[in-house]
């Protein structure tokens, strides 16, 4: 494992601290993290079977089937993110990465680690809907965006998965290069709502 | 790293969909002198410039080889693991879409870079090609350019560098030669930190690029400008990338602009004749092929006081100045190593021009100035200096 210290955030810069709407409420928690894992599994138009067969042997469990289902496992946080391709984050202090990487063959698919391409950003709040929909062109109504699914979509032309844990509880997974801002972003459109940045890392 | 160059002198620009340092106000106060001292930076000793913006895409699957072969329009089904090698690739009409280079990490595994402004198409192109056009083919692509950091480290003392950051790592000719790959992890005070260092070129000189992950990007661009310290190791800018691309004619968008060809680009010889590729039927409709279509040549002054300037329309000599000419400039620079203003350009005829003059207008400018033709690479056309 590499040191904790050799880590940089694409966070730093932010400041913690909450700014209160006019009525002194804060409307919106958030938090920003690197993730200790993300591995991308994907495989090709013809093997998708032989890859569920790896993943559900490995795991003791069928992987999620449509985009957009999730499923925890002992790895971590197995996400369904678009046709032959599954996401993986992983919270645990082991890496997933050589376990993926030996369980499924290079007949079977490619495994990618992704663990520096992707961060966190994790949004609730009572008002954590309304800020979200001022970025995301999403329907966040419970039948059409259940909690524990995930929504693919993105502001500004930058990509964003969304993983709702709650009804008023997200967790945003963005691309690394543009981190920072995405989070200035979702900060300024908090607000109105009075907002509070708990933590970065 | 963005930070260390803002607070660095770095004077940003934009480009594609990122910020980055065009110049360093540490290296002079205006960009004219900033970027011909960077320049020498790296003719001279040694530079490091960040190339994180570059897009990369990890490629897997038992047909990988076979896909790259038939993308690419040089060939790559033999290309060993722990060798990079630089290709073109074709839209279907024919026309060049991107170059870069490709590395072999593994018998099924290889690692893409593609320019920085095409990133995303390239991308595209190759899922399209796998989900329509091949879906047969065992291939998956990922793109990796967020995991990656990456800075290019070139220059006539760069290997004492490499050498003193990364003592452990063989950086002979033997170990490491051009277009060589390798992956290592590191020890010592970066335990743990996996690198890849592939040796390769864009400026001419001897080069390495170094990819990190990147959260640790920082932190292996201090401890690479800390140990070249003795060696003088200074960052440049893309103006003073795109000068010194300039000076070995190799070409980029101005030159890849959707209207080029390979032969336009003086690259027809890459082009494989013993395998198929994507565009390679259209590459050869007679529109494409033919032979008075305007093709890459270097550019130089043949009178005092003419200075190329992108985008003049170029005209043979005895050509009535007016209309849409015989081709036009793509790229300029002032070039100290030579100590003139040189240029690129797309001219009818092409390198078989060489030596004639001819005249460049640009009717904005209000200018006429006459130039010479000669061949697009000015500097070391034998590749002593990259290859150590």
């Amino acid at each position: 494992m590499v040191d904790a210290s050799l880590y940089r955030s694409p966070f730093e810069g932010h400041t913690l601290g909450e700014r209160p709407a006019r009525d002194g409420s804060i409307g919106v928690l958030v938090r920003a993290n690197l993730v200790p894992s993300a591995v991308l599994v994907s495989t090709w138009v013809s093997g998708e079977a032989p890859l569920q067969a790896a993943l559900a042997q490995l795991l003791g469990q069928a992987p999620p089937g449509p985009t957009g289902q999730t499923l925890a496992t002992q790895l971590g946080l197995l996400m369904r993110t678009g046709p032959e391709e599954w996401l993986l984050i992983g919270d645990a202090a082991g890496d997933p990465y050589p376990v993926l990487r030996a369980a499924i063959g290079a007949d079977v698919g490619g495994v990618t680690d992704l663990s520096h391409a992707r961060c966190r950003i994790k949004v609730q709040g009572p008002r954590c809907l309304d800020t979200l929909s001022k970025l995301f062109a999403l329907d966040c109504r419970p039948a059409a965006f259940p909690v524990g699914e995930l929504r693919l979509s993105g502001h500004h032309h930058l990509p964003c998965s969304l993983h709702r844990l709650g009804e008023t509880e997200f967790d945003l997974y963005v691309f690394t290069t543009y981190a920072h801002d995405q989070l200035a972003s979702l900060l300024d459109a908090a607000l109105e709502y009075g907002v509070k940045l708990e933590g970065i890392r | 790293m963005h930070d260390w160059h803002l607070t660095h002198g770095g004077v940003k620009v934009e480009a594609g969909l990122w910020i980055r340092p065009l110049w360093y106000s540490s290296h002079g106060s205006t960009l004219s002198e900033a970027y011909k001292a960077e320049m020498a930076i790296v003719r001279e000793q040694v530079g490091i410039a960040d190339a994180s913006t570059l897009g990369k895409i990890a490629l897997h699957g038992p047909d990988a080889a076979e896909f790259l072969n038939r993308v690419y329009v040089n060939g790559f089904a033999k290309l060993p693991v722990g060798k990079a090698r630089y290709g073109f690739m074709l839209r279907e009409d024919g026309i060049v879409m991107d170059d870069g280079t490709t590395s072999r990490i593994g018998e099924t595994e290889f690692f893409m870079t593609t320019t920085t402004g095409q990133a995303g198409r390239v991308m595209s192109h190759l899922e399209f090609l796998l989900q329509v056009v091949w879906p047969e083919l065992r291939v998956t692509v990922a793109s990796v350019t967020d995991q990656w950091a990456a800075m290019s480290l070139a220059g006539p003392k760069v290997r004492e560098v490499m050498q003193a950051a990364f003592p452990a790592i063989d950086f002979s000719n033997e170990a490491i030669p051009h277009m060589g790959v390798h992956d290592v992890t590191l020890t010592g005070a970066l335990a743990g930190v996996g690198i890849r260092i592939i040796r390769l070129t864009f400026s001419g000189e001897l080069a390495y690029e170094v990819y990190a992950p990147t959260h640790h990007g920082q932190l292996i661009w201090d401890h690479l400008l800390q140990a070249g310290q003795p060696w003088q190791l200074r960052p440049y800018g893309l103006e003073a990338l795109a000068s010194l691309r300039i000076e070995k004619g190799h070409v980029v968008g101005s030159e890849m602009d959707g209207r080029t060809t390979l032969d336009d680009l003086g690259a027809g010889k890459m082009a494989s004749k013993i395998k198929p590729f994507w565009g390679d039927a259209l590459r050869r409709s007679e529109h494409l092929a033919r032979p008075d279509r305007p093709s890459l040549v270097g550019l130089e002054p043949a009178e005092d006081g003419a200075v190329p300037s992108n985008g003049a329309i170029l005209f043979f000599a005895d050509d009535k100045i007016a209309g849409h000419g015989r081709g036009h400039i793509t790229s300029t620079t002032y070039s100290k190593s030579l100590g003139k203003s040189i240029g690129l350009g797309l001219l009818q005829g092409g390198t078989s021009r060489v030596g004639q003059e001819i005249i460049a207008a640009s009717p904005v400018q209000g200018r006429q100035y006459r130039l010479r033709v000669v061949d697009p690479c000015f500097l070391d056309a034998e590749g002593v200096r990259y290859r150590g």
